[in-house]
């Protein structure tokens, strides 16, 4: 039982170091500053209450892209932060020298960073949609549909989390590593923005990219109206993008963590 | 994580929301219009709105668009004036606040106190087929319209976040002075 070994004090430490002022107050305010911004009054003539439904959908769909972009990119500094800067500092050999594994070292960084980052992003969304939505009739139904945002940031934000522990590992220098990071993060996006005319047929591929299958899950999930012409995503089923979005918060991470817990040594 | 941090977070994000909500996000003049009512028919608007306070809604009152050449063939071919009808409005706990038999166009103040669904049931009981559009007028940046809720919502985080600050930096400074002796 893994979990048991977990370290807990090792991780509220590195909590604190990571989370320390005025990181977590800047996350706060950046995340809640451009989904507040994102997000219309509530004003919708219709015909039928039905639209209710796609009106909230909508609204959970925007937040969550707009919060794609910036979360991924402050996971991936946090992360390169956390593993290339104790390298600098000295402190990750104290670490390995510890009674506790390598697994348990590896776990507690990434854990430190991905999970208040997750849970500050899925609080920020809910109280928003919760603010926007919540009626008597409502209450449960817009419940219901923010819990969805939960899991797909999760799987996002892990995998530029994975990317960037890999980064930091290999470069070994914080700026270095902090800067390559924020560099490969905004290439995924940059790729995603880019249109048929500019990239050719292999831009209809891009829904498939690891920065659009999370928001195309999402939209799959609710059934979204597509803004253009629907493209490749409709042939991929919603439980299809989550298996993609699984695979890409595995493919950097799996790798990474047999490297820290194999080879990864300290040099003096 | 400290009181006073919790503090700072709540008070980041009661200002950011006072910003947003202290303003008008509804201004001007919006038009819905669906399909066509032959005599005797009904139909039924719902309006999902936020308590964006006063407005003037209008039944019968044709879509404003000042580009004619954006128009779709057909657009605005009903005469909508003089056209009896049977209005009901009802609020989101559905009760009725108006319902009566009026000729259109039909102008009324209407207060949006409440977040959630108004709806709008409007009977044909004129002699002809016609289209029966239904407009809501707000002033432009009124800071009446602002959403009330929010509004409210947004003064409170904003007191209790100053509150915890204020507490939490009290609670340190007599912590740190214990520890000076």
């Amino acid at each position: 039982m893994k979990l048991i070994n977990f370290d807990w004090t090792l991780l509220k430490a590195d909590m604190r170091k990571v989370w320390s002022r005025p990181t977590f107050e800047l996350a706060v305010g950046l995340a809640f500053f451009i989904s507040i911004t994102s997000v219309q009054t509530l004003f919708e003539v219709t015909t039928v209450s039905a639209d209710f439904y796609s009106v909230i959908t909508e609204t959970l769909v925007r937040v969550t892209t707009t919060q794609m972009l910036p979360l991924v990119i402050l996971s991936g500094i946090l992360v390169s932060l956390s593993f290339a800067r104790d390298y600098e500092q000295g402190l990750m050999q104290t670490l390995l020298s510890l009674p506790v594994s390598r697994t348990s070292i590896f776990a507690v960084k990434f854990v430190a960073v991905v999970l208040p980052l997750i849970l500050l992003s899925w609080g920020i969304t809910l109280f928003i949609m919760v603010m926007n939505y919540f009626t008597a009739a409502s209450g449960l139904l817009v419940l219901q549909l923010s819990f969805w945002a939960l899991p797909v940031t999760l799987f996002a934000v892990m995998f530029y989390a994975g990317l960037a522990s890999l980064i930091a590992l290999a470069l070994k220098k914080t700026i270095t590593s902090t800067l390559a990071t924020v560099l490969a993060g905004f290439f995924v996006w940059f790729i995603t923005t880019l249109t048929p005319e500019v990239l050719g047929p292999i831009a209809d591929y891009l829904v498939f990219s690891p920065y659009a299958a999370p928001l195309w899950a999402l939209k799959r999930l609710f059934g979204t109206r597509p803004m253009s012409e629907p493209g490749l995503e409709m042939n991929l089923p919603p439980w299809g993008f989550f298996i993609l979005i699984i695979f890409y918060a595995l493919v950097f991470l799996v790798p990474t963590y047999i490297y820290f817990t194999k080879k990864f040594e300290v040099k003096e | 994580m400290n009181i006073t941090r919790a503090g700072s977070a709540l008070l980041i994000v009661g200002l950011i929301l006072l910003m947003n909500a202290s303003s008008s996000h509804v201004s001007g003049h919006l038009t819905n219009s669906v399909g066509h009512l032959a005599e005797g028919e009904s139909q039924h608007y719902v309006i999902l709105t936020a308590p964006v306070g006063p407005a003037n809604m209008c039944i019968g009152l044709h879509p404003k668009n000042p580009f004619a050449s954006d128009l779709p063939p057909g657009f605005n071919q009903y005469d909508l004036t003089d056209v009896p009808v049977h209005m009901k409005f009802t609020d989101p706990n559905n009760n009725t606040i108006a319902e009566k038999d009026v000729i259109t166009p039909y102008c009324f103040d209407v207060t949006f106190n409440e977040r959630g669904a108004y709806n709008v049931y409007v009977t044909n009981n004129g002699n002809a087929t016609t289209s029966m559009p239904l407009g809501i007028i707000f002033d432009f940046h009124n800071p009446d319209n602002k959403e009330a809720d929010k509004y409210l919502l947004s003064i409170i985080l904003t007191a209790l976040g100053a509150l915890v600050v204020t507490v939490g930096i009290v609670i340190n400074f007599i912590r740190n002075k214990n520890l000076d002796y």
